[in-house]
């Protein structure tokens, strides 16, 4: 194609866009819509997952609270005898005193409303693997051979309810990104239809004069490139903004389950994927769309 | 009334015996035994022969239905003949392939009733678009598009928009628009139905114009008047048979109008028709 007809299609297409304001505005909101609820959709998915992977790794502590009585000396002795047992992989030993300092900073009004420290020592164990965690939290429990410890805390059945969890979400998100895709898919041809049909005259004008098919498809992809495009930067726009909502109303919820999680999944890195599914999504549209022209054609 | 000219061999044949060159130019058009059935089986077309020489004026008539505007389909490969073949300038029409349709109907200007025009655009730009599209240089455009808007007089209104023109100024663009490309070939199909007598007749002359630099012309009416006014080759349809073709012909056939004369200067007294009559009398007229 020269490079003044390559203008020429470039100008017509964004010259239809304009003058098609309503038409073009309906189409432009259709996708950004369809794309919103795709990539929200996604987004979540890939969160819940990368959230559930990370719980297994909370998970894999066993903490051992030892009898209020028990001597510094002893609980000590206790730790080694812990850091020898097979599945353990580190030990670490939080003294009642330096738990009273944090409880005094994190909560004053309660630790001022006590005589004493009524706290105890804790020992922190982390099993080698999130599928010792049962075998080890047994063999802590056992009170033949830890009759210091006063009650052992794992997170064993969570990790399994997390671990399933995880594994559905993938299936689940998978199929629903899936099913979203096509859904969108559909929309956005749909919405090129109307484009088309609106611009049958045109086409069958182009048709008559001599245009070839290539010629009359090029603005029609085009505009469909420009709704997928343009839509999915409106659309991650409207994602980023939801996210930092949903995380700032997250962040204030206590839970052991939604700690703070860094995603791996940048910014950038969102608006650049929903463009390029824009984008696929757009081109596809069109192709689609123009099908029954391409066989007149 | 047998069809005039049946194939390309027989045009070549009279040629040679009126002693020409055999390098005589390729009529611009010959249907060679051509019928179109559409998929109920109905004819649109059946066994039709017809030649055109390069820049003749040829009117198509006929009641609605009678194969005109498919016979004209057929000129531009909007469709394909179901039985015989048909040639425009010098290209079998069917063994071109798909491709190639574009490249051919650049050498064949359109016309319409309803003047085809782009709405949002100018008349400058309307006439821009068929060079736009074929690729045509800038260069090209600023020389072919006065040209052609001044062909059809319609040089003084570049900036007009479609809505603003009477129906005859628009039916001029669309001409305007077919002729830009300079095309041997120029099909209209009813242009003058939206058209008052009036401006009829001058849409019809601006064609003879057109036909007599030397493009072959091939309009579709049921303009009696005009048929009859011109006094051009007339080919009629019926039925979707081709059942007279005449070098200076009428609307109507002489038969045909001495039986109205007839019946018309008759004076016995007339059965007053009922409107199921009338009903019944207009679609047998109309070949339904």
């Amino acid at each position: 194609m020269k490079p003044n007809s390559l203008l020429f299609l470039v100008r017509e297409c964004f010259l239809s866009i304009r003058r098609n304001g309503l038409m073009s505005l309906a189409a432009l909101g259709t996708v950004t819509v369809a794309l919103t609820v795709l990539g929200a959709s996604l987004w979540t998915a890939y969160r819940v997952v990368e959230v559930a992977q990370q719980q297994p790794q909370r998970f894999n502590e066993i903490d051992v609270f030892l009898n209020v009585e028990t001597e510094r000396t002893q609980s000590l002795a206790v730790m080694e005898r812990i850091r020898l047992l097979p599945d353990v992989s580190t030990v670490h030993l939080v003294t009642k005193e330096s738990a009273w300092n944090y409880l005094q900073t994190a909560n004053p009004s309660l630790t001022t409303a006590l005589p004493d420290n009524p706290l105890m020592d804790k020992i922190e164990v982390e099993a080698k693997q999130v599928s010792h965690v049962d075998r080890l939290a047994a063999a802590l429990r056992d009170t033949a051979q830890f009759p210091e410890a006063m009650q052992v805390n794992d997170g064993g059945q969570e990790v399994r309810k997390m671990l399933g969890f995880a594994r559905l979400m993938r299936v689940i998100g998978g199929g629903a990104a899936i099913g979203l895709f096509v859904s969108t898919l559909f929309i956005i041809q749909n919405t090129i239809r109307l484009t088309v049909f609106a611009r049958r005259r045109e086409i069958r004008i182009m048709q008559l004069v001599g245009a070839t098919p290539g010629f009359i498809r090029f603005p029609m992809m085009l505009e469909g490139l420009f709704y997928g495009v343009f839509g999915a930067l409106i659309a991650s726009g409207i994602i980023l903004l939801a996210a930092r909502e949903v995380s700032k109303f997250v962040a204030d919820i206590h839970s052991p389950l939604l700690g703070d999680v860094p995603s791996r999944l940048t910014a950038p890195d969102m608006i650049s994927g929903l463009i390029a599914i824009g984008a696929l999504l757009g081109l596809l549209g069109s192709m689609l769309a123009m099908r029954r022209f391409l066989r007149q054609i | 009334m047998p069809p005039t000219n049946s194939t390309i061999e027989a045009t070549r044949q009279q040629a040679n015996d009126r002693g020409e060159t055999p390098q005589a130019p390729e009529p611009m058009i010959v249907l060679n035994d051509v019928s179109v059935a559409y998929a109920q089986g109905i004819p649109a077309l059946a066994e039709v022969c017809l030649t055109v020489q390069r820049g003749e004026f040829v009117f198509l008539v006929g009641p609605t239905g009678a194969g005109k505007s498919t016979l004209l389909k057929l000129l531009y490969r909007e469709e394909r003949p179901t039985h015989g073949s048909v040639f425009v300038d010098g290209h079998n029409l069917n063994a071109m392939r798909l491709r190639q349709i574009p490249q051919f109907r650049r050498q064949i200007g359109i016309v319409f009733q309803d003047y085809g025009l782009l709405p949002n655009k100018t008349v400058y730009e309307n006439v821009v678009f068929a060079l736009r599209v074929i690729g045509a240089s800038r260069k090209e455009i600023r020389k072919q598009v006065p040209h052609a808007l001044e062909q059809v007089s319609m040089a003084h209104r570049p900036d007009a928009f479609p809505h603003q023109l009477s129906g005859g100024e628009q039916q001029r663009v669309a001409i305007a628009r077919a002729l830009v490309n300079d095309p041997p070939l120029l099909i209209a199909d009813e242009p003058t139905g939206n058209l008052d007598p009036d401006t009829s007749q001058g849409i019809v002359e601006l064609l003879c114009h057109i036909s007599a630099n030397g493009t072959t012309v091939i309009v579709a009416t049921h303009d009696s008047a005009i048929v009859d006014r011109m006094q051009r080759r007339v080919v009629a349809f019926e039925q979707g048979r081709l059942v007279r073709d005449e070098n200076q012909g009428a609307y109507r056939s002489l038969e045909h109008k001495a039986c109205e004369s007839i019946s018309s200067e008759s004076n016995f007294p007339q059965a007053e028709l009922t409107a199921e009559d009338e009903i019944d009398a207009i679609l047998t007229g109309a070949g339904l």
